[in-house]
């Protein structure tokens, strides 16, 4: 795959700052959504090459970013 | 990615190589001359060996071995690829880089290998070592498989190393549709990171629902209810998504076969519709009945001129004038009508006095003549009355000289009338040949089956829009259901402390779904269309099928489409069989394909091409390598001398590496001028360029072509 891509940087950059969240819409939890949707995606890419404890490290992702809603 | 120099030892008929690529951005070109069966397959398959090992060599190199023929059994040998190369990793989060960086790297890739009986062979465990250049010389790359994966990417080697034969795999293949379709899909989705994304929503839906499970165990019956409401939604939403999904696809499906049938309609009429003609030349028919009968009652008319009175007065005219007159004299000098006759039959039968004064009494002299005169005058009278009559019938036909104008102006009518109508009629079966003959040129086709599909096609889709206007509206419906109980149940969660931390998470897994969707979905709909239209721009432009807006000749469009097809237009939409595509322009598709797929992935790597011009022809090949040059960050391209002529002054200005590899066993059977151990059957590696020659490369002519003798040492 092409990890790279600026273009695909920046889809999700867009949606981050644009989506309607459920959890709170302010900048700081944007910000911390782009920084867990870009990690997601960085394991993901690592547990395609080799099996990695994908579930879990997305498990933590996802508390981080819960963490930073509070 | 670009390569900067390939050193190769021991890799078939590669027995000790080093080519230095260039890296130039103004000269990004490198040509690699050789003819047939000098190496240049092999040279694609040693470089691709030394970047991503054994899985890109045929068969993942179980029956492709690597050592020299010319090894005896129970010879070991090394084989070893080094490559210098540099990649600049750019800034992202996706790849944890937190800065631009250039880095230069030195690959090393070697395998032992022992020549068995019976051609076999017995290979060892590849060893590669990945060295990155620092200021203070090399510095080993820890994990260097999993670098080197970050840096080449899975799919590099079937995209960016390719021979003009394999490339044709995206266009047509011998393991059918759906093997061709696998390849183009698998190469789209894995360059635009499809799949990784996929995965992420994957795994990120997973941890929702078990976290919602966990959510369960601790949260009142109310609030499981809920849950177990919101459950079904999602199930129920996700079920209809797929209906509607599926019935899109239909409908999709169903547009393309109208459009397809609508385009042989269209084929069909154009040649003329058969039925339609048919009906014509009916109707044309009746028509020509119908003057027909009408020139049929004409003639009725006109002959009962013929036989009636008019036309004896007509013909007799003069005769009759003649004797009419002739009567009327007679008539006027008394000579008939006898008027005088039944005033003396009065006068015998009273036997009064005669008109002259003399007794009429019988017996008497004057009464025996008056007698004797009415007897003789009655014996005229019937030729008197065929006179009177005659002098009648004469009057009439000359007192009727109307019907002479009556027969002169309607005979005439009618003559032109039933000439006019033969003329129509004459015209009438003119039309009707010449639409017999529109009849039998056109083959008998299948318009009314045409017709009929498509009217049943067109009601498939009625119905499909309406399924899936129905099932929008349920999962409308669904989504507003959804939303409600959501915010009851977040309601509920709320007041439970324990069960707040939950539901923030679960909140945060759906932020993060949601965003990994609507960037999936953004994928599919926005960037894979973008291929598409790379694909048919520079298509288009290598085969010089259009001059800025306007298309010109019989390839109109090319496409990649929903089914992940590589499709080629012609006018009017015209689907082609890529099959039925001339070799150049099978090969100008297939790199067009390569090249689109490279610009929108933003991916930069070498492409590496053996033998891309075959079949093309000066013009083609010229856009070709244009094309190549302008899209692509570094072209490697091994290239026969057929293949070079035309385009010498192209490569003169934008190849920054020349290398000639001629195979020492073709002395001189093939040509070869030199004697260079031709025993060995090797490859051997000279700088000459396109221009040039030395004692190495020259073929016979070569010395006679205007190209230019290198001194070697």
């Amino acid at each position: 795959m092409a990890l790279d891509r600026k273009k695909l940087v920046q889809i999700v950059k867009d949606k981050c700052a644009n989506i309607e969240t459920v959890n709170n819409s302010t900048e700081k939890y944007r910000t911390e959504l782009y920084a867990a949707v870009t990690d997601i995606i960085y394991q993901e890419s690592l547990h395609q090459e080799k099996a990695t404890k994908i579930q879990q490290k997305i498990k933590d992702i996802i508390s981080r970013l819960s963490e930073a809603s509070n | 990615m670009i390569l900067n120099k390939v050193k190769i030892e021991n890799f078939r008929i590669l027995r000790d190589v080093e080519i230095e690529f260039s890296s130039d951005n103004k000269k990004p070109l490198t040509i690699l001359r050789a003819q047939n069966e000098s190496g240049k397959t092999t040279m694609l398959r040693a470089l691709q060996w030394g970047l991503f090992g054994k899985y890109a060599l045929p068969k993942s190199g179980r029956n492709y071995r690597l050592y020299h023929l010319d090894l005896n059994v129970g010879d070991e040998i090394k084989v070893s690829v080094e490559l210098d190369f540099t990649h600049v990793w750019s800034e992202s989060p996706l790849l944890k880089t937190t800065a631009k960086k250039e880095s230069s790297y030195v690959l090393k890739r070697s395998v032992f290998e022992k020549v068995m009986k019976n051609d076999d062979f017995e290979r060892k465990e590849e060893s590669v070592e990945l060295l990155e250049v620092t200021p203070n010389g090399y510095s080993p790359v820890a994990n260097p498989v999993d670098r080197l994966k970050s840096i080449l990417g899975s799919n590099l080697k079937d995209l960016f190393f390719t021979d003009g034969d394999d490339a044709l795999r995206f266009i047509e293949s011998a393991d059918g549709n759906s093997a061709r379709r696998g390849h183009v899909k698998k190469a789209i989705k894995d360059m635009l990171s499809f799949e990784v994304i996929k995965d992420s929503i994957e795994h990120v839906k997973i941890i929702e629902r078990s976290l919602r499970q966990e959510s369960t165990s601790i949260t009142s019956g109310d609030a499981q209810k809920m849950l177990a409401v919101l459950d079904k939604l999602e199930d129920s939403m996700e079920d209809r998504q797929v209906a509607i999904d599926d019935l899109v696809d239909q409908k999709d499906e169903t547009d393309r076969d109208i459009r397809k049938i609508e385009i042989r309609i269209d084929d069909i009429l154009e040649k003329g519709d058969k039925e339609e003609l048919k009906k014509r030349k009916d109707a044309l028919k009746r028509n020509e009945d119908q003057i027909d009968n009408n020139i049929k009652n004409r003639y009725t008319e006109l002959s009962k001129f013929y036989y009636g009175d008019i036309i004896g007065g007509v013909l007799c005219k003069e005769k009759i004038d003649i004797t009419y007159n002739f009567l009327v004299d007679l008539k006027n000098k008394g000579v008939f009508p006898k008027a005088s006759l039944p005033f003396l039959k009065e006068l015998l039968a009273n036997e009064d006095d005669c008109i002259c004064g003399r007794p009429l009494k019988k017996g008497t002299k004057h009464y025996t003549k008056i007698e004797k005169m009415i007897k003789e005058e009655a014996e005229n009278d019937e030729l008197g009355d065929r006179i009177t009559q005659l002098r009648g019938i004469s009057k009439d036909y000359l007192m009727q000289k109307t019907k002479k104008i009556i027969f002169d102006n309607e005979s005439e009518e009618l003559i032109t009338n039933i000439i006019e109508q033969k003329t129509n009629q004459e015209d009438l079966q003119v039309e009707i040949k010449k639409v017999s003959n529109e009849i039998d040129s056109i083959p008998d086709s299948n318009l009314k089956e045409l017709r009929k599909q498509s009217k049943d096609l067109t009601e498939t889709r009625t119905s499909l829009n309406k399924q899936i206007s129905r099932l929008r509206f349920e999962q409308d419906e669904d989504k507003k259901d959804y939303r409600y109980t959501k915010t009851q149940y977040d309601a509920i969660l709320k007041k439970e402390d324990r069960t707040k931390k939950i539901l923030s998470k679960i909140n945060a897994a759906q932020d993060i779904a949601n965003v990994l969707k609507d960037t999936y979905a953004l994928v599919e709909n926005e960037e894979v269309p973008k291929v598409s239209e790379n694909l048919n721009n520079l298509f288009l432009t290598i085969i010089k099928a259009t001059d800025g807006d306007k298309n010109l000749g019989l390839i109109q469009k090319a496409e990649v489409n929903r089914d992940y097809d590589i499709e080629v237009f012609g006018p009017k939409n015209r689907k082609y069989d890529n099959k039925d595509l001339n070799g150049a322009s099978r090969r100008a598709l297939t790199l067009s394909f390569v090249m689109s797929l490279a610009k929108v992935s933003e991916f930069v790597a070498p492409n590496v091409i053996d033998t891309p011009f075959g079949m093309m022809d000066e013009i083609v090949k010229e856009s070709c390598l244009q094309t190549l040059i302008k899209e692509c960050h570094q072209v490697i391209l091994f290239l026969t001398r057929a293949e070079i002529n035309d385009i010498e002054d192209l490569l003169d200005k934008n190849a920054g590496s020349f290398h000639t590899i001629t195979n020492s066993a073709h002395y001189p059977s093939k040509n070869l001028v030199h004697d260079n151990n031709s025993q060995d059957k090797i490859s051997l590696i000279c700088k000459c360029s396109h221009r040039e020659y030395c004692n190495l490369c020259e073929l016979k002519g070569d010395s006679s072509s205007g190209m230019k003798k290198r001194a070697t040492k």
